[in-house]
């Protein structure tokens, strides 16, 4: 430290004893201050998302009242067109270096109208529908690899949710393409071969979420627990049921708990709980309904279950 | 590679290579089986100007001793829950051979043969011209295990149903082995569960 240096912090800290003030004031004043920063930046985020939400209902109830006197050309221009016009307009502001809760919303309008604008293109080229799988296969990569690739440069958290929703929507398309061009069995083992993949799928889906919650865009983590955990109960559970195994259907929700403990997430939790609260009011439904321990035996089995959840609740807590 | 890296390209490939085991799996066992071997006969109802008898609201294919022949069903039993007239609709049939994988349709004038019918009866039997000779199997199955289908394969999909499309394919299948036929449908064909009608699989041509 320079002497310069030293003088001033001598000269801080006689101030301080002066006026009367301690270290923890001081940490207390900048915690209440980063406070009010972090409410100021959400308060920024969520009135420009406001904005361009608003923005984006003009756009669409313009193009609505005005859909049935275009031509095709102008339909596909209007959404598709517009947004690339906005994606134009998005790398602009990008480039000035704007603030991100600008150039963030407009990336995201500008995709999900170029995905709109692609479906248009698709309907007008095909009246009759054509095939629709294929379609969304295409469209759905073909937004996936651009929305990738703008996140790889402007690392923004809105454009990584639009590319694994884009990712999983690929996903289910080619496997309903597979399964519609029979390139695919329907069967494999007992189960439906969509089933499986499904199953899989969701999986992936929520290791995806759990490495989302460990970088920056770990706003978007909840969403993807939420839809992997949900899509994984509701097959494996419709699947086993299908063939008259649902007494193996509790071992899926313990999988789950047991999977909470490494991804730390709430939602996942929740969803885990109803899960397996919904497997044993099943189970107990069918097997004991017409006994009268039936309500106690569900009221016992129940508190259980949330005194598990509210145990493993605490130990996650315990060790974030 | 970071363990982050590692664990993000097992959560991507783990479905693709999946996929890839199921679609090679399939050509693998497909390759294998036999192609089919025996000609089938199907039928269109088709939307026209045919016009029968009166009191006429249907009619059907049975198979009689091996032969094939039409059946004109009378108003009066006709079943509760249908509604339907289809007294002024045409009825075309084809054989599909399968060595030359098209559809050949046969001569077959339904509405002048029923019009030919006693209508003081309940139900009349119509010879089909040209097809006498044949001996048809009604089963589902032919000899060499193969069936047909018409439309998607695929089962209900449960949450994912809204992503069902109408397919308007006809298929020949046997285990792993699809084969899709050379068909299309014209307009006024009517296109729903149970039509185009599957007739019998040809045996014999004698």
């Amino acid at each position: 430290m320079t002497d310069n240096k030293n003088q001033q912090i001598i000269e801080i800290l006689s101030l301080m004893q002066e006026r009367n003030i301690t270290l923890q004031d001081l940490q207390k004043n900048n915690a209440s201050q980063s406070k009010t920063a972090y409410s100021q930046s959400r308060l920024i985020l969520f009135l420009s998302y406001l904005g361009g939400l608003i923005v984006f209902a003009g756009v669409v109830l313009a193009i609505q009242d005005n859909w049935q006197s275009m031509g095709s050309f102008e339909r596909i221009i209007i959404t598709y067109g517009m947004g690339l016009l906005l994606l134009v307009l998005a790398f602009i502001l990008y480039a000035r270096k704007t603030s991100p809760a600008i150039y963030n919303i407009i990336f995201t309008i500008s995709n999900v109208l170029q995905f709109v604008g692609l479906l248009v293109a698709n309907s007008e080229l095909f009246p009759t529908g054509g095939d629709i799988t294929l379609s969304t296969l295409i469209i759905s990569f073909i937004m996936l690899v651009q929305s990738l690739f703008i996140w790889r440069y402007t690392k923004s958290t809105p454009l990584l949710f639009l590319s694994v929703s884009y990712a999983a929507l690929s996903y289910i398309s080619l496997i309903y393409y597979l399964l519609d061009h029979n390139l695919i069995k329907a069967k494999t083992w007992i189960f439906h071969t969509d089933n499986i993949l499904v199953v899989v799928g969701s999986i992936s889906c929520l290791v995806i979420a759990y490495l989302i919650q460990k970088s920056v865009h770990y706003r978007i983590a909840n969403f993807f627990y939420f839809i992997g955990s949900l899509i994984l109960y509701l097959i494996t559970f419709n699947a086993l049921e299908a063939n008259k195994l649902e007494l193996f259907e509790g071992l899926i929700p313990l999988i789950g708990l047991t999977a909470c403990l490494y991804t730390k997430n709430k939602v996942m939790l929740v969803t885990t709980g109803i899960a397996l609260i919904a497997f044993i009011f099943r189970i107990t439904y069918k097997y004991f309904a017409h006994t009268p321990w039936w309500p106690l035996a569900l009221i016992v089995v129940g508190l259980i279950v949330i005194g598990i959840t509210l145990l493993l609740y605490k130990r996650i807590k315990a060790t974030n | 590679m970071r363990k982050e890296n590692k664990i993000l390209a097992s959560a991507v490939l783990a479905p693709l290579l999946l996929i890839s085991y199921f679609v090679i799996a399939k050509i693998v066992k497909a390759e294998k089986i036999e192609p089919p071997k025996y000609d089938f006969i199907f039928s269109i109802r088709k939307q026209g100007n045919a016009k029968f008898p009166n009191k006429i609201h249907d009619y059907e294919f049975k198979v009689i001793n091996g032969k094939l022949s039409v059946i004109a069903l009378k108003e009066s039993i006709k079943p509760d829950y249908s509604d339907a007239d289809y007294g002024d609709w045409d009825l075309l049939l084809f054989r599909y051979d399968v060595k030359a994988n098209k559809a050949i349709q046969i001569n077959f004038e339904s509405h002048k043969l029923l019009n030919k019918i006693d209508t003081d009866k309940e139900e009349w039997l119509v010879d089909v011209p040209g097809l006498q000779k044949l001996t048809i199997s009604k089963s589902s199955s032919a000899p060499d295990d193969y069936q047909f289908h018409y439309g998607m394969l695929r089962h209900d999909l449960g949450i994912f149903n809204f992503v069902r499309q109408q397919n308007e394919d006809f298929w020949l299948t046997k285990e792993d082995k699809n084969i899709k036929l050379n068909f299309k449908f014209e307009p006024g064909d009517q296109k729903s569960w149970n039509w185009p009608g599957f007739v019998g699989w040809v045996l014999t041509d004698d």
